[in-house]
């Protein structure tokens, strides 16, 4: 066992070590909500992850995304699956190049309990939260994250049992309210935070 | 008829579907997931929903931004 799982195991004690290590989870997106909601989760323990994002780095992502200068051009999902191991090196990652669409989300995601939505698109992130009802999965989900200030405007919206929304449901990205870091990293935290509540169940 | 709308008394003039209520607000279908009675419907599920007195809808609207 590496020194990070170890550490975790004797820090949770073996029973939620092992819910943690043996969670599916799913994370459509790779970008600043996606790549920092992985990095929160293979911290926490999380070792079963499978990452989508058509997409590949560029220079404009650094300023929130977990990526760093050397990786501009690359797959997301192949530099992150790299950065990821270098915090946890006995990772089960599935990583897939393709662009999620109503078509393949289904495919993509069967096999996840935990669904994770880090998606750009207003439209796609509705089509993965609806995919995800009908599929009976949990969900957490971003909406209105861009911008800076006001940071505690970005709350965990409890839809219902198997759906939650984080954000504070309106700062749409806009050329004047580009994304930053501290929003973005704030409610991939909660996003990342919402999963680790499902799986560990309400901490004190 | 009234219904409720995020929280909000609305008046309906006839039995309605889902689909078609949203189609007449004009409300931007491809962004938003709408919750009908504490659950949530699928837009292609939306035309089986008639409308009726005391239905409670929310209507969330996603932004964009990843």
């Amino acid at each position: 066992m590496n020194p990070l799982l170890e550490c975790l195991k004797n820090t949770l004690g073996e029973k939620p070590f092992s819910r943690l290590t043996g969670a599916k989870i799913g994370i459509a997106g790779a970008g600043g909500l996606g790549s920092n909601a992985a990095m929160h989760l293979v911290r926490s323990g999380c070792q079963d992850l499978t990452i989508v994002d058509f997409d590949r780095i560029e220079a404009s992502n650094l300023n929130r995304q977990f990526y760093f200068a050397d990786q501009v051009g690359r797959f997301k999902v192949v530099a992150l699956a790299e950065n990821l191991k270098r915090i946890n090196p006995d990772l089960h990652l599935r990583i897939e190049t393709e662009e999620i669409g109503k078509e393949n989300i289904e495919y993509l995601f069967a096999d996840c309990d935990l669904w994770l939505e880090a998606l750009d698109r207003a439209e796609v992130k509705k089509l993965f939260v609806e995919a995800a009802v009908t599929l009976g999965k949990k969900v957490v989900s971003a909406s209105g994250i861009a911008g800076w200030g006001n940071s505690d405007a970005l709350r965990i919206h409890q839809i219902n049992s198997k759906l939650v929304i984080v954000g504070d449901l309106t700062s749409e990205v806009a050329q004047h309210r580009p994304p930053m870091s501290p929003r973005v990293s704030i409610a991939a935290a909660k996003e990342a935070d919402v999963v680790l509540t499902w799986i560990l169940g309400q901490g004190d | 008829m009234n219904i409720m709308i995020n929280g909000e008394k609305a008046e309906l003039r006839d039995t309605i579907s889902l689909q078609r209520w949203v189609e007449e607000q004009n409300i931007p279908h491809t962004t938003v997931i709408i919750e009908y009675n504490g659950e949530i419907i699928p837009e292609e599920r939306w035309g089986y929903v008639e409308l009726k007195q005391g239905d409670q809808l929310e209507i969330l609207k996603f932004v964009g931004g990843g």
